[in-house]
């Protein structure tokens, strides 16, 4: 079987995906750990366009985007599938993927946010969850029905995420009482073995985060 | 050929429109268009395939190329699906960035930076698939109808700037199925016309 390499940095959620993906299928890999502040002429090389992390490298040729590489990885290991087997199901999964990717970039933004910000910022990582409780999610076990599928990681790695960025920025918006479904979603999906033996340790991710979010504003 | 009733909530100068409209008449499949106003807040284009709904326009074209597999839009190679879907998601991203006020010109440097990234994309080949009308070519040309409202305001030509992508553009005109349903780009710069002056935009 060709060569599979994740180009990564630590501690990303997007990276996060495609490792959860990659374990999911059994398929092995190599981490080339990128430094963000000093991009790597490889990384250049097999994401021109928006060098960003991750990229998937399989024998020799780049996927980027986090949502690509994942439907990449789907489509190339059909073991253990992570999206529905029929057309409308997937377009609803796609739909939900989307989402995850256009209005997930408020947890993110609020991470970023100035303390002039941040109500803002908060209000609209709100509304996301709150569709996505709603509509997204309902009373399923995961978003992909019984079993654990893409949508699953997509909104993992930002619920995982925001569980650490309420803390740091000091705002209290994922309540249980006001999402009891993705309460109990992120504790089923955390409760996954390949999951849960692929989290990034929390009090980790803490002090990353808050040394990040103390440079960012600093630089404000 | 049609597998079941297929609606699509449409609008003309909408180009996420367009898009579903051309992958339906690649595939040959027959469908009523309902037309929506586009100041009436509903978001289009919506198919409904059975009654059932689905929305955005990139994700309406997957399920197009899906459900009616011939003659693919899709590549049959992972590796070239990926490709496809990075440029698709690409072209969104910029949409989204610099698209949004669409009666506002964008920078002309910045739009003819994008051309020049796509142009880049398409290489040496006729379409960004290859040889073959495709994915990426569905999701590109209907904004292509709105490249004259573009040049006008901007004072220069996509044909100069860009010669390779407007040669492409070219080539996905000639097809039977873009002819006939991308709206003429005069009738869409009269109407961002009306949209500027609707909005006291100069």
């Amino acid at each position: 079987m060709a060569e599979v390499k994740l180009h990564g940095a630590l501690l990303s959620p997007f990276v996060y995906r495609v490792i959860w993906a990659l374990k999911l299928k059994g398929v092995p890999y190599e981490f080339v750990l990128e430094d963000l502040s000093n991009k790597s002429a490889l990384l250049l090389k097999h994401n021109p366009v928006h060098k960003k992390i991750p990229v998937l490298v399989h024998g020799g040729k780049p996927v980027c985007e986090s949502m690509v590489i994942l439907e990449y990885i789907e489509e190339t290991w059909p073991l253990n599938p992570l999206m529905p087997n029929n057309p409308y199901d997937r377009a609803l999964a796609r739909f939900w993927i989307k989402f995850a990717e256009d209005k997930g970039v408020a947890v993110w933004k609020m991470f970023r946010s100035t303390r002039e910000e941040l109500q803002n910022t908060m209000k609209e990582a709100l509304e996301m969850l709150q569709t996505v409780e709603e509509h997204g999610l309902g009373e399923k076990k995961f978003f992909n029905g019984d079993n654990i599928g893409l949508v699953d990681l997509a909104f993992g790695s930002i619920v995982y995420w925001l569980q650490v960025i309420e803390d740091i920025v000091g705002a209290k918006l994922f309540e249980s009482h006001k999402f009891p479904h993705l309460h109990a979603w992120i504790e089923t999906f955390k409760q996954v073995p390949v999951i849960e033996e692929n989290l990034p340790n929390q009090d980790e991710l803490l002090v990353a985060l808050k040394l990040r979010r103390e440079q960012l504003m600093a630089s404000a | 050929m049609s597998k079941g009733e297929v609606v699509l909530l449409d609008c003309w100068a909408s180009p996420f429109c367009l898009r579903a409209k051309i992958a339906l008449a690649e595939k040959g499949v027959e469908y009523e268009a309902r037309a929506e106003n586009l100041f009436g807040g509903k978001k289009v284009p919506v198919l409904l395939h059975d009654g059932k709904p689905l929305c955005e326009s990139t994700i309406i074209v997957n399920y197009i190329d899906e459900t009616w597999p011939s003659p693919p839009l899709l590549p049959s190679c992972a590796f070239e699906r990926a490709k496809a879907r990075f440029w698709s998601d690409f072209i969104d991203k910029k949409y989204a960035t610099y698209g949004k006020a669409r009666a506002r010109s964008p920078a002309k440097n910045e739009f003819i930076e994008i051309l020049k990234q796509l142009e880049g994309a398409l290489g040496e080949k006729d379409f960004f698939g290859g040889d073959s009308f495709g994915f990426v070519d569905v999701i590109a040309i209907p904004l292509t109808c709105w490249f004259y409202a573009v040049e006008e305001f901007g004072g220069f030509k996509v044909e100069n700037e860009c010669p390779k992508f407007s040669a492409w553009m070219n080539k996905c005109m000639q097809r039977e199925t873009v002819a006939r349903i991308l709206p003429d780009p005069e009738k869409v710069y009269e109407f961002v016309i009306m949209l500027r002056n609707m909005f006291g935009i100069e």
